[in-house]
């Protein structure tokens, strides 16, 4: 029997118990790493929301973040063999992390889809609405979703009976904070934008629709849109928060396409900003941010400006899109896509306020800008690359984060939703803070 | 690159602690510390190199997609389609081991090892009212990940008797009767990220009006490093065979490494915009698992000979 020789001395162990403390010394520092890599998977991700269907084609509007963290999206559903005429509302509910909860395709008659998810009830008990139009007889039509089931039930829109072709919709307060449905339209046969001021049941509150007389060449226009065979015009309509006795809409009035304020009690035109007779140079968005300062968007022939802090918007008062004192102040944004969606928001992050706007570019990316409140660039990003991805809408999340609801051309030619989710984080290391 | 350098001397640093404070002949030792075979001291400290192969495969704890089905009709693709052992990367480092007891030892192994791992994706598109319309596109991705590790290993060596247990070596320094030793060995390993990279190949069918027609193939590499964490850890076992030549040893051993940590930086997931858009791609929570062959070539630092000035 051969004994092992064995000899064990401080010296001897030297070698091992250096590895051994540098071994633990390097898990220990990463340690912090391995135990924080474990990511709040509703805060920071990226979903495409896609069907193996080679024809459909979707158009995103709007998105809410519905009371359960999850994200209700509203826009389009389309055929590509059948062309835009066949468009039809399209409602997709999908949870926090962005997982596919239930869809809602719109059914003839449904068509001519207004932008805006309508948001009514109490704080406690919301509920959402979108509105569209008879595609037979242009008659307002106004549906209630059920987010729990997935279901939508009509609801009567009583807007008058000389209301047709709803072009746009939107919520106000009254002088007492009651919430009420602005609803824009256009009658083809007297030639008249109208605004419907209705309640939260749907019922005009107002003898009849507001009149607003146009042009007879605006005609042609507004139901070459309404059709689907020209650009959409940007339609929209919608209140002020600290000034009750106003709203606007931008649409028809008189000679041209103009962003028009309106006494809310009378229902009387007070001021402008006007654009062209054919709506090829218009104010293309406008979100109020306070007092007479809004942050809006100019289209002429296809040039795009933006006014991220334009100051002295008067309501009792009249200027062009043209006019050099309109336009100081503007940022030439030629990067904008010719026919570019652009969606201004003001958002507050970290306690300031600033105006974010996502646009369409020329290389089919989808750019967020963000301005302080004094109309500086604080941050711009870029989403998108290879396959093309275009502007729906954004929304601040119950997280502080961002939601931006896109369309993306998947292979480079199914158009999806794409929602992006930022983390607040991320929002704030986007504009600098 | 300044991470890597910093962590190269860091490591450079750990080795020069761990080298024995006398090299070659250790004239104060020999003679007080040996029990068996004369007077010699019977700890042993040997250096050397290694290299060889690896190949990988990948345990993905959970999976996670781009896309988010909609409705009845479910596109499948965004499942991936992992290769597991069937890209090859390469490892090549240092070996500090120090033979503390007869046949036990335990050695440091820096090294660099570049791991491979992939998976592919195959969407498709039907015109469910024009069967003559599909689209079908096929993704190929492949992940190049270069880490700097340093696994601690336990090491024993199994001596075989040629005839008979008289020929059986009384300690190291009598060469076995068996001229290959065969041993085994296990550890953990800790890796530091140097760089990574991912390159993704698309190709794709496009079938328009009954036309079959290949779509352009477009391929993308970006780094990837931000998506992963910066360092990983994990165990390490395996065998090989020993042959000694002259007071040097040549080795050819097989490893197991088993990651212990998710790899992918979960905050940075969707955190490449055009990985994300433009290849639909996001990693899922990945631990990796590696086979690595390697050949060690071997040499003690204490030169000791013999009545006859032999070298041991």
């Amino acid at each position: 029997m051969t004994t092992i020789p064995f000899t064990l001395s401080l010296n001897s162990l030297r070698f091992p118990v250096i590895s051994l403390a540098v071994l633990f010394a390097l898990l220990f520092a990463g340690c912090n790493e391995f135990d924080e890599n474990k990511a709040n998977p509703t805060a920071t991700f990226t979903k495409i929301f896609d069907s193996d269907d080679f024809s459909t084609a979707f158009r995103p509007y709007d998105l809410i973040q519905t009371e359960d963290g999850g994200y209700l999206f509203f826009g389009t559903i389309g055929n590509f063999s059948i062309g835009n005429s066949d468009e039809r509302p399209y409602l997709l509910k999908v949870d926090s992390t962005g997982d596919f909860q239930w869809e809602h395709k719109g059914k003839e008659p449904q068509t001519g889809t207004l932008e805006n998810l309508i948001v009514l009830g109490s704080a406690a008990n919301k509920e959402y609405y979108y509105f569209c139009r008879d595609q037979f007889s242009a008659l307002p039509l106004a549906f209630k979703i059920d987010l729990t089931t997935g279901t939508v039930t009509e609801q009567v829109v009583n807007a008058g009976s000389s209301f047709t072709f709803p072009l746009s919709v939107a919520t106000v307060k009254d002088t007492r904070g009651t919430t009420q449905v602005l609803l824009q339209g256009y009658n083809s046969i007297d030639n008249i934008t109208l605004i419907s001021k209705l309640d939260t049941k749907l019922n005009l509150l107002t003898d009849g629709p507001w009149e607003y007389e146009i042009e007879k060449e605006a005609d042609s226009l507004v139901i070459r849109q309404v059709n689907g065979f020209i650009d959409p015009l940007p339609f929209m309509t919608g209140g002020f928060e600290d000034n009750p006795n106003f709203f606007y809409f931008n649409g028809f009035r008189n000679f041209k396409f103009s962003f028009n304020f309106i006494d809310a009690a009378s229902g009387e035109y007070t001021g402008s900003i006007d654009g062209s007779a054919v709506g090829d140079d218009v104010i293309k968005s406008a979100t109020h941010i306070s007092a007479n300062t809004f942050a809006m968007s100019r289209l002429t022939n296809g040039d795009h400006s933006l006014f991220p802090f334009k100051e002295d918007v008067f309501f009792e008062a009249e200027t062009s899109v043209g006019s050099p004192d309109f336009n100081v102040g503007a940022i030439p944004f030629l990067e904008l896509a010719d026919e570019a969606r652009i969606v201004p928001k003001k958002i507050t992050i970290a306690d300031q306020d600033f105006i974010l706007y996502s646009v369409d570019t020329q290389s089919g990316q989808l750019a967020l800008l963000a301005f302080n409140t004094l109309g500086e660039l604080k941050g711009i990003t870029y989403l998108g690359r290879g396959n093309k991805v275009t502007t729906g809408n954004f929304t601040v999340t119950k997280d502080n984060g961002l939601a931006i609801l896109g369309k993306i051309f998947v292979a480079g030619r199914f158009p999806r939703f794409v929602l992006f989710k930022f983390s607040e984080e991320e929002l704030k290391g986007f504009v600098g803070l | 690159m300044t991470q890597s350098i910093r962590f190269s001397l860091f490591a450079l640093i750990i080795v020069i602690l761990a080298i024995p404070p006398t090299h070659g002949q250790n004239k104060k030792r020999r003679g007080r510390s040996g029990t068996g075979g004369g007077n010699l001291s019977n700890d042993q400290w040997w250096i050397g190199f290694k290299g060889g192969l690896n190949s990988s495969a990948v345990a993905n704890d959970e999976t996670y997609a781009v896309f988010s089905n909609t409705g009845s009709l479910s596109q499948e693709g965004d499942i991936k389609k992992y290769e597991n052992i069937s890209k090859y990367g390469a490892q090549v480092g240092l070996i500090i081991a120090f033979e503390f007891v007869n046949n036990l030892s335990i050695s440091l192994q820096p090294e660099t090892v570049s791991y491979k791992f992939g998976y592919k994706n195959e969407y498709q598109w039907f015109d469910f009212e024009d069967t003559d319309n599909a689209l079908t596109l096929n993704l190929d991705h492949d992940h190049t990940l270069r880490y700097f590790e340093v696994p601690l290993l336990l090491r024993y060596d199994f001596h075989i008797s040629g005839e008979s247990d008289n020929k059986k070596p009384k300690n190291r320094y009598e060469a076995s009767s068996f001229p290959i030793i065969p041993y085994a060995q296990f550890g953990i390993f800790y890796g530091k990220l140097l760089s990574a990279s991912k390159s993704a190949d698309i190709s794709g069918t496009n079938v328009f009006s009954g036309a079959t027609s290949e779509l352009q193939s477009i391929n993308q590499t970006i780094d990837m490093e931000p998506l992963l964490l910066s360092a990983n850890w994990g165990l390490v076992g395996g065998i090989g065979l020993s042959h000694k030549i002259s007071n040097a040893r040549i080795s050819l051993e097989a490893n197991y490494k088993q990651s212990m940590v998710n790899i992918t930086n979960t905050k940075e997931r969707f955190g490449q915009n055009e990985l994300v858009t433009d290849t639909y791609d996001v990693l899922d929570d990945i631990k990796l698992r590696n086979i690595e062959l390697s050949f060690r070539f071997i040499m003690p630092l204490k030169f000791i000979t013999s009545k006859n000035y032999n070298a041991l």
